[in-house]
């Protein structure tokens, strides 16, 4: 439904409407509230505020922003405030992209001294003519699933707004209030984590069932 | 596995291939792939990007990963609300029209 619509039904008390709005991105604001309180209970208490802030907003909301940004940006910034507000300290963002780890084992590339030093020495393997079958499959899908859950917050929550919601960069950074090089670190990260999981699964795979006969392999 | 990007000989074409892959390291382009695939990086250092890439097999395959990384991510549902918390925010949404 477009945000000019579902904007007038929400304006004319459309209970429904609420309710899919809601289905639709609860989930995914408990998440952007756990990026700056720490507590789940406060970050249902923030949403559930701010679902009341969106209710009363309404009537003020222009589409300069599209209604989901405008919603997350509601969320963020009540957010910040409580966590601020609960550590009575500088709070220590969880958005901030951290300790640089690098996307690639470091070992993957020619050493120092080598003529083509930081070159791939192991390059990836491809994933085949079959790739996409195999990525689609029930169970690789549940690695990928795995691998998100173990993300840091704010890697997991970048990576599915843009990946798995299909917002766009600029939409994500206006609903998260970060900027656009913080944007692309956290899902840079994210991204390189699961190719990491399912190189290791599908080499794994490979082992087990296409090479049985291989011994040399290192395990 | 030590397979190499690194031709032994050098007839023209190995040396323009050479300088193609001298145009951009791998361990830094593993680091830019979403740069890359968001248009974020400016001009010359996309130009000098696209040039390695055109030379190297090993850089290939790691960008057409993460493009199926995209897709298959794409492919996982968002997490579900759970029923008790549409029931609360039903309730809440009932109160607020209430006034």
């Amino acid at each position: 439904m477009e945000d000019a619509t579902l904007v007038a039904a929400l304006r004319s008390g459309d209970e429904a409407a609420f309710i899919r709005l809601v289905r639709r991105h609860h989930s995914a604001l408990v998440r952007a509230a756990l990026l700056h309180v720490r507590d789940r209970d406060v970050a249902e208490e923030v949403v559930q505020e701010g679902w009341i802030a969106v209710m009363k907003g309404l009537d003020r909301f222009q589409a300069r922003s599209s209604l989901k940004t405008w919603i997350f940006r509601i969320v963020t910034n009540q957010a910040r405030t409580r966590g601020t507000r609960e550590r009575r300290t500088v709070p220590f963002s969880s958005l901030r992209p951290g300790i640089r780890q690098p996307s690639v084992d470091p070992s993957r590339f020619r050493p120092a001294g080598d003529r083509w030093e930081g070159h791939w020495l192991e390059p990836p393997s491809s994933w085949g003519p079959d790739a996409s079958e195999r990525l689609m499959a029930r169970e690789t899908q549940r690695v990928i699933a795995a691998t998100l859950d173990d993300l840091p917050n704010a890697q997991r929550m970048v990576i599915s707004l843009r990946d798995i919601q299909g917002w766009s960069s600029d939409e994500v950074c206006e609903a998260l209030d970060i900027s656009p090089g913080n944007q692309r670190v956290l899902l840079h990260r994210a991204r390189a984590r699961v190719r990491r999981a399912l190189e290791r699964y599908f080499d794994d795979d490979l082992g087990r069932n296409d090479r049985p006969m291989a011994t040399t392999r290192d395990r | 596995m030590t397979e190499s990007n690194v031709p032994p000989s050098q007839s023209s074409a190995d040396r323009e291939r050479e300088a193609a892959l001298g145009a951009f390291e791998c361990r830094a382009l593993v680091e830019l792939v979403t740069d890359y695939l968001d248009h974020a990086m400016d001009p010359d250092e996309r130009g000098r990007l696209e040039r390695h890439l055109a030379a190297c097999d090993g850089c290939q395959i790691y960008v057409e990963q993460f493009r199926q990384v995209i897709a298959a991510t794409g492919r996982l549902e968002p997490n579900d609300v759970s029923d008790d918390a549409i029931d609360a925010l039903r309730e809440v949404y009932r109160r607020y029209r209430r006034g």
